[in-house]
C-alpha cells in the first residue's frame, strides 16, 4: 500500500501541464477570432495526445478514464475538461493549503458548480428546425413578418422539459424572445408550427419598428449555427456543412431537427495523398476498392444491382460469436463403405455458385474477405466491398430491403436488397484513384447515407482533419440534439465568475450533514473555496483570450475580464449585457473589419457542461482519496526488492 | 497464454506469534480501515500496479475483496469480516475498525490474556442482551408505517460512501428510488409464506444520477445493430405474449462434448447436423405459437433468420444472471436441451417495449405479475457508478434484513457512545457472582471493561478525519462532532439527529475518563417528533458485526502467545 498526502492533486496538475504546453501557443479551440487553422490541428487532437502521456499511475487512468469518456460520448470538450482538471487540481491544492477540510471542499465547490449550471442556463439559445435555404436571410426581409405571442408560448413550454426551473425559461424568453421572432420568416412559422414551443401560438401582425430592430443574429439557417458552432475550424465545418444540405436535400427536404439528425448517417473516406480539390460531400456511399475490381465496377455502372449485406467475416473459418469449435473431434475416413457418402465440396465453390444462383452482383462484408473468394468473385463480376462498418449496413439495409447475414449459406429471396447502383468517381476524364485503389460510389434509392471524401497530400494531415470533421459534426448534433447552444466566446465562464462572486456570501446550507461541526464553520470557508472555483474559470478565460490573439500578455487579458467582471455586476440584466455588450468589447480587441453578426460563436451545452462536471468530478475524487492499495504479489515483489519500503510503502 | 506455478509445500514454523508482529501487521490493515470509515472517510484507489482497471472505493465490500493480505492473523479477520459483509451487506469496516482496536488495546493490558479473553466475551454477550432487550437505550423501533425510517436508512447508507459523488438533491432522489424499490418488492397480498419480489439493479455509465428510475418488469440490453433493425420491425400487438425461454446454447457447436475424444465419420457434418436439430426445434415453436424466443447463450444465425421470417422474436446472449428472474417473472421454465421444449415451459409477457439509456438499448419486459422491478442506476462515470451499484445493492439488503428484524440502531456512532456507557456502568457495580464465573478480580473486570468500551469508542472516534473533536455529553450519552475549539454557537445535531446542543448539556472529548453513569431513555415515539432524517443503522448488521468483531478478536488474542 502507498500512502500518499496529495500527491495524486500534484499528479493531475503536471499531467494537464505537460499537455497544455503540448498543445503549443495558440490553442484556438474554443475561439472563433483565430484565423490560424493551421495550428489548431494540434488542439483539434487534444485527446490523442493522452496517447503519448504516460497514464499508467491510477490517477493517469482515471484522468484518461474521464478524458475517453467524453471523447467517446461527445467527440468534443475534451480540451475545457483537460485544462479545467488542472486548474481545478491547483485551486483545491491552494484550499488544502489554507487548512480547509476536505468534506468542505467537495460539498462546497459541488454546490458552486451546480449553481453556476443553473445560472448559465440562461444564456442559452434555443436551436429548433433548422433551414438549409441559402437566401433565407433575403427572403426574411421581403416576406410579411409575423410575430408570436411569446410569453404565452413559453408558459405552454414548461409542462415538456422538466430539466431546466421554470423561471429560467421565462427568462429566456423574455430576454430575448421578442426580437427574435420578428425577423422570421413566414415560412418558417408554417415549419415551426409544429414545434411544441409554437404551439397554439395566435399569430399577429407584427409592430413595424420591430423590423428595423438590430439582431444579433437568431436566424438558425444550418449557414449561421455552423459558422457560429465551427470555432476555427472552417474548413471541416464547411465539409459538415456541406454533408448535412446533401443528406437533407433528399430525404427530409430541406428540414433538420432533433428528431431527423443521426451522426451515424454520415461516413467519412479519406483519400491520402490527393489535393485538397477533392474534398467533397456526396450523398451514397464511398469507398476505395481494389483495382482488381476496375472493370467490374465499370461493367456494374448505371446498373440496379442486387445486393448482398454480410455481417461478419467472408472466410471460410469463420464461425458467429459464441460458436465454439469443439478441439476433441477427430474425423474418421469412411473408407470401407462409401456409398451414400456425399463428398464435400470445397468451401469456395460452394460459396460461389450460391452467389451466382441468388444473382448477386454486389457485396458489401463488415469484416474480412478471403483473398481467393475475392479474386473468383471478380472473374464472376460480383463487386465485393470489405470492411463497412455496421451503420452503413444498416443505411443500406433500410434502403434496398437486404437483410443483413452471417453466413453464405443462409442467402435466400428474401434477404437479399435491390436497387444499389455502383458509380465510379471521376475527375476530369480518368477515375480517381488513392494509391492503388479506386474510388466508387454506391448509392441505393432512398439511401440515407453521406460520404465527405477528406484528403491531403500529407497523410499525417489526415488524421487530424478527420478528427476536426467528427469534432464539428459532433458539435452540430448536439447542439441540434439539445435544441439548445450557450453564447460561446467565454461569455458562459464569465457569467460563472460573476454569478460565483455574487454568492461568496450567501448562506444557502451548502453543508449538507447537519451533525457534523463542519456544518457549523462551512460558511466560514464558503467564499474562500468560491474564490478558487472561480479561479479555475478564470484562469480558462485568461488562457482563452490570450490564445485567441486578442491580448498580448496575460495581464491585459485578465485585466479585461476584471473589467467586464465589473461591468457585468452593475448592470441589471447580466445575460443581456453578455449576449451584446460583451461580445463588442471582445471584439473591439480583434480589429476586424467583419461586422459582429458573422463573428457569433456559439458553444455546446451538455458537452460543455458535462466536461465542468465531470473535471471537477475527478479533482474531488482524487483529492479525497490518501491512499492506493496494489494488489497482487507480482506488485509486491519488486516493491520489497527495490526498498520501496521506506518510501512510504507498507505491506499488508 | 497461461502460467504454471508448482505448489509451496505448508510451510512450518515453530516460532510464536508475538505481540509486537500482530500489532504490525494489524496497524496497517486498521490504517486502510479506519480513514475510508464514515462519510467522510477518505477513498482508496484499488489497483494492480500493472496498469489494471482502477476502482475507487471507502465501500467495505470492494475494500476487502480487493486487498491481498499475506499475514495469517490478517487473512483471519479479514475472512471472518467479508463473511459477515456477505450475509449482512453493512458494517464491514466497523468490524474490522473495533477487532483492530479490541485487540490492539487487550494486548497491551495488563492482565493475562486468559482472563482478558472470559470477560471480553462476557461483556459480549451482556451488550448483545442489552441491545436485543426491550429497555435498549439505542434502537428504535423501525416504524414502516411512514417513509422516514426507510429514507433514512437508505439515506444513511448512501451519504457514507463519498466516492458515490452525489449531491445532496441526488442523494434524496436515490434513496427516495430505493425506498420506492424496496416497497414495490413487498407483496400485496399475504399468503402462507411470504416471499419478497426482486429489484434488479441495471448500472447505466453516462447520464446523470437524477435520470435513475425504478420501472416495472425487466430490462434486457441488446446490442445496437439489432436494437436498430428492430426498430422498423412490427412490435407486439396489445395482448398475452408468450415466450420460451433457453438456457442452453443454440448457437449449433457440439454442445459440450467432455473429456476424451470424439469420432466423427466423415460423412457427418456436425454443424449441419446440429443447426437441423435447431430448425426442427424451431417448427416447434412455430407449431406452439410462441411469439418471443429467449436464450441465455448464443443463437445461430441461420437460426434467427428463420425464425423473424416467422415472425418470431428472438434475443439471445441474456447472460446468466437474469434468468432465474425472468423465469419467475413469466413462469417460464429454462429449457436445458435441445429436445425438451414443451407447452409446459412457456412463460407469458403482457407487454415488450424498447427503450434506451444514455448509450444502452433495452427490450423492457413486463409481466403480468408485479413483483419484479428494475432499478436503472445511472453515473457520469465507471468509479462512482460501481461505488453506487455496490451502495445500493447493500441498502436493498439493509432494508431487507430490517424488515426481517424491524429495529433499527441509533448511527452516526451514538450507539458506539452508548453501548460504551453502558458497558462502564454496568462495570462499575459487577455482582460477585459473576466474578467468581470468570475467576477474576474485580479490578481486572473494570480493566477489560474499561478497555472494552474505549474500543467502542475509538470506533466512533474513526467518523472524525478533519481535525474536529468528537465528544460525548453526559446526559443521553450520544456522540458529537465539535469544532476544534471548544462548542460551536449554532446549533448543530447529535451524530444519530435526535438532540440538538441547544437542549442544556456537557460534552467531553470522547476518551477522556467521565464518572458513570446512565443515559437517558430516548422518547417512547420519536419518529413523529421529528422533523428531518435520522442517521440509521440496521439492527441486524451492526449487531452482527459486534459479536464478528469481538469474536475474532478473541481468536487472534487467543492466538497471541506470552
Amino acid at each position: 500500500m502507498e500512502r500518499r498526502g496529495h500527491r495524486g492533486l500534484q499528479e493531475l496538475s503536471s499531467l494537464t501541464k505537460s499537455v497544455r504546453s503540448f498543445l503549443g501557443p495558440n490553442k484556438a479551440y474554443k475561439f472563433i477570432f483565430n484565423e490560424d487553422t493551421d495550428d489548431c490541428t494540434l488542439t483539434c487532437s487534444a485527446f490523442r495526445l493522452l496517447e503519448g502521456l504516460d497514464l499508467s499511475s491510477a490517477v493517469g487512468q482515471l484522468f484518461n478514464e474521464a478524458v475517453q469518456v467524453q471523447q467517446k460520448t461527445y467527440k468534443t470538450g475534451t480540451t475545457t475538461l483537460f485544462f479545467l482538471v488542472g486548474a481545478w487540481s491547483d485551486a483545491v491544492l491552494e484550499c488544502l493549503h489554507q487548512g480547509v477540510p476536505i468534506p468542505l471542499i467537495v460539498s462546497v465547490m459541488l454546490g458552486g458548480l451546480d449553481s453556476c449550471i443553473r445560472e448559465v442556463l440562461t444564456l442559452q439559445e434555443c436551436v429548433n428546425n433548422l433551414l438549409i435555404a441559402e437566401d433565407f436571410e433575403n427572403q426574411g426581409n421581403n416576406n410579411s413578418v409575423k410575430t408570436l405571442d411569446v410569453s404565452h408560448d413559453y408558459g405552454s413550454e414548461s409542462g415538456h422539459s422538466a430539466h431546466f426551473p421554470l423561471d429560467h425559461k421565462k427568462n429566456i424568453a423574455h430576454q430575448h424572445g421578442a426580437k427574435w421572432y420578428p425577423n422570421m420568416p413566414s415560412c418558417w412559422i408554417n415549419k415551426l408550427s409544429h414545434s411544441r414551443y409554437f404551439l397554439d401560438a395566435p399569430k399577429e401582425t407584427p409592430d413595424p419598428s420591430e423590423d428595423s430592430y438590430d439582431i444579433p443574429s437568431h436566424s438558425h439557417t444550418l449557414s449561421h449555427l455552423t459558422k457560429a458552432l465551427s470555432h476555427g475550424n472552417q474548413e471541416p465545418m464547411e465539409m459538415v456543412e456541406e454533408a448535412v444540405s446533401h443528406l437533407f436535400k433528399e430525404t427530409q427536404k430541406g428540414h433538420v431537427n432533433h428528431k431527423n439528425f443521426h451522426v451515424s448517417r454520415f461516413h467519412v473516406c479519406c483519400l491520402p495523398g490527393l489535393s485538397k480539390v477533392h474534398l467533397k460531400a456526396s450523398s451514397g456511399y464511398t469507398t476505395l476498392v481494389s483495382p482488381d475490381f476496375v472493370s467490374v465496377a465499370r461493367d456494374l455502372e448505371g446498373k440496379s444491382l442486387r445486393v448482398l449485406l454480410l455481417d461478419s467475416d467472408l472466410t471460410e473459418g469463420y464461425r458467429h460469436l459464441g460458436f465454439n469449435n469443439p478441439t476433441n473431434v477427430k474425423i474418421l475416413s469412411q473408407a470401407v463403405s462409401s456409398e451414400g457418402v456425399i463428398s464435400e465440396e470445397p468451401w469456395l465453390n460452394v460459396s460461389c455458385r450460391n452467389l451466382r444462383q441468388a444473382g448477386i452482383e454486389l457485396i458489401l462484408v463488415r469484416g474480412n474477405v478471403c483473398p481467393s473468394l475475392m479474386s473468383l468473385c471478380c472473374h464472376n463480376k460480383i463487386l465485393v466491398v470489405p470492411q463497412v462498418k455496421q451503420n452503413v449496413l444498416l443505411a443500406f439495409s433500410e434502403s434496398t430491403g437486404a437483410e443483413p447475414v452471417t453466413y453464405l449459406t443462409q442467402i435466400n429471396e428474401s434477404c437479399v436488397g435491390f436497387g444499389a447502383f455502383v458509380d465510379m468517381c471521376v475527375s476530369g476524364n480518368s477515375f480517381v484513384t488513392a494509391g492503388e485503389n479506386i474510388v466508387v460510389n454506391i448509392k441505393a434509392n432512398r439511401l440515407n447515407m453521406v460520404t465527405v471524401m477528406l484528403c491531403n497530400r500529407l497523410v499525417s494531415m489526415l488524421q487530424i482533419l478527420e478528427d476536426q470533421f467528427w469534432s464539428c459534426l459532433y458539435r452540430l448534433h448536439h447542439a441540434v440534439q439539445d435544441q439548445k447552444v450557450f453564447c460561446g466566446g467565454g461569455a458562459v465562464e464569465l457569467q460563472c465568475l460573476s454569478h460565483l462572486r455574487k454568492h461568496e456570501e450567501a448562506d444557502d446550507g451548502s453543508f449538507n450533514s447537519t451533525w457534523s461541526w463542519m456544518s457549523t464553520t462551512g460558511k466560514n470557508y464558503k467564499s474562500f473555496i468560491y474564490r478558487w472555483l472561480a479561479k479555475g474559470w478564470f484562469k480558462y478565460l485568461t488562457a482563452l483570450l490570450c490564445n485567441a490573439g486578442d491580448y498580448s500578455t496575460e495581464l491585459d487579458a485578465m485585466t479585461f475580464i476584471q473589467n467586464e467582471l465589473q461591468s457585468l455586476s452593475c448592470c441589471d440584466s447580466p445575460s443581456e449585457y453578455l449576449r451584446s455588450k460583451y461580445y463588442e468589447n471582445v471584439l473591439a480587441n480583434q480589429h476586424l473589419s467583419e461586422s459582429p453578426r458573422s463573428m457569433l460563436v456559439y458553444d455546446n451545452v451538455t458537452p460543455k457542461l458535462e466536461a465542468w462536471r465531470s473535471a471537477l468530478h475527478l479533482v474531488l475524487l482524487v483529492l479525497q482519496t490518501d491512499a492506493e492499495i496494489i494488489t497482487g504479489s507480482a506488485a509486491q515483489n519488486p516493491i520489497l526488492n527495490t526498498g520501496f519500503l521506506k518510501a512510504g510503502y507498507h505491506l499488508l | 497464454m497461461s502460467r504454471y506455478e508448482p505448489k509451496k509445500p505448508s510451510l512450518c514454523t515453530a516460532g510464536p506469534l508475538t505481540p509486537t508482529a500482530i500489532r504490525e501487521s494489524l496497524s496497517v490493515l486498521q490504517g486502510v480501515v479506519w480513514s475510508s470509515y464514515g462519510p467522510f472517510g477518505r477513498l482508496k484507489q484499488i489497483h494492480n500496479g500493472s496498469g489494471g482497471s482502477v476502482v475507487t472505493t471507502s465501500h467495505s465490500s470492494t475494500l476487502l475483496n480487493g486487498i491481498s493480505v499475506s499475514h495469517p492473523v490478517l487473512k483471519l479477520l479479514v475472512a471472518s469480516v467479508r463473511n459477515h459483509i456477505s450475509c449482512y451487506s453493512d458494517c464491514g469496516l466497523f468490524a474490522v475498525n473495533l477487532c483492530c482496536n479490541l485487540v490492539e488495546r487487550s494486548l497491551s493490558l495488563n492482565a493475562s490474556h486468559h482472563t482478558a479473553i472470559k470477560i471480553i466475551g462476557s461483556l459480549l454477550s451482556n451488550c448483545v442482551d442489552y441491545l436485543n432487550s426491550d429497555d435498549c437505550g439505542c434502537k428504535v423501533a423501525a416504524d414502516f408505517g411512514s417513509s422516514k425510517c426507510l429514507l433514512s436508512l437508505t439515506h444513511s447508507v448512501l451519504s457514507s460512501k463519498p466516492a458515490c459523488m452525489l449531491t445532496p438533491t441526488e442523494t434524496d432522489y436515490i434513496s427516495t428510488l430505493l425506498a420506492q424499490a424496496f416497497l414495490s418488492t413487498i407483496p400485496d397480498h399475504l399468503g402462507p409464506s411470504v416471499t419478497l419480489g426482486k429489484c434488479v439493479l441495471v448500472p447505466v455509465e453516462g447520464p446523470s444520477v437524477m435520470e435513475s428510475s425504478v420501472v416495472p418488469g425487466l430490462l434486457v440490453e441488446t446490442s445496437e445493430l439489432s436494437w436498430n433493425r428492430l426498430s422498423s420491425s412490427v412490435g407486439f400487438p396489445g395482448e398475452t405474449i408468450k415466450l420460451a425461454l433457453f438456457s442452453v446454447s443454440l448457437s449449433g457447436d457440439l454442445c459440450d462434448t467432455g473429456e476424451g475424444n470424439v469420432d466423427l465419420l466423415s460423412c457427418v457434418n456436425p454443424e449441419r447436423v446440429m443447426l437441423d436439430q435447431l430448425f426442427a426445434l424451431a417448427r416447434q415453436l412455430i407449431i406452439d405459437r410462441v411469439d418471443c424466443l429467449m436464450c441465455q447463450k448464443v443463437i445461430h444465425p441461420s437460426l434467427k433468420q428463420y425464425l423473424k421470417e416467422q415472425n418470431i422474436l428472438a434475443l439471445d446472449r441474456l447472460g446468466a444472471a437474469p434468468m432465474e428472474t425472468l423465469s419467475r417473472m413469466t413462469g417460464a421454465k429454462p429449457v436445458a436441451s435441445l429436445s425438451a421444449a414443451s407447452p409446459a415451459c412457456y412463460g407469458r409477457l403482457r407487454e415488450m417495449r424498447r427503450t434506451s439509456r444514455g448509450s444502452k438499448h433495452f427490450w423492457h419486459l413486463i409481466p403480468f405479475d408485479t413483483s419484479v422491478s428494475s432499478f436503472v442506476l445511472c453515473n457520469r462515470n465507471e468509479t462512482s457508478l460501481k461505488e453506487l451499484t455496490a451502495t445500493c445493492r447493500a441498502s436493498q439488503h439493509i432494508l431487507q434484513l430490517t424488515l426481517r428484524k424491524p429495529w433499527v440502531l441509533l448511527g452516526g456512532g451514538c450507539t458506539e457512545t452508548h453501548l460504551a456507557t453502558y458497558v462502564r456502568y454496568k462495570s462499575s457495580n459487577v455482582q460477585s457472582r459473576v466474578l467468581e464465573e470468570l475467576n477474576c478480580s474485580p479490578s481486572e473486570y473494570r480493566l477489560v471493561a474499561e478497555c472494552f468500551a474505549a474500543s467502542l469508542e475509538s470506533a466512533a472516534r474513526s467518523l472524525e478525519h478533519d481535525g474536529g473533536v468528537m465528544s460525548i455529553d453526559l446526559q443521553d450519552a450520544h456522540s458529537w462532532s465539535l469544532p476544534p475549539n471548544g462548542t460551536s454557537e449554532t446549533e448543530h445535531r447529535c451524530g444519530c439527529g435526535i438532540h440538538q446542543t441547544r437542549e442544556n448539556r456537557t460534552w467531553i472529548e470522547l476518551g477522556s475518563p467521565y464518572t458513570t453513569f446512565t443515559p437517558r431513555k430516548p422518547q417512547e415515539d420519536i419518529w413523529a417528533a421529528l422533523p428531518g432524517q435520522l442517521v440509521l443503522d440496521c439492527f441486524s448488521s451492526k449487531c452482527n458485526a459486534l459479536q464478528v468483531a469481538v469474536d475474532t478478536a478473541v481468536l487472534i488474542l487467543d492466538l497471541a502467545t506470552e
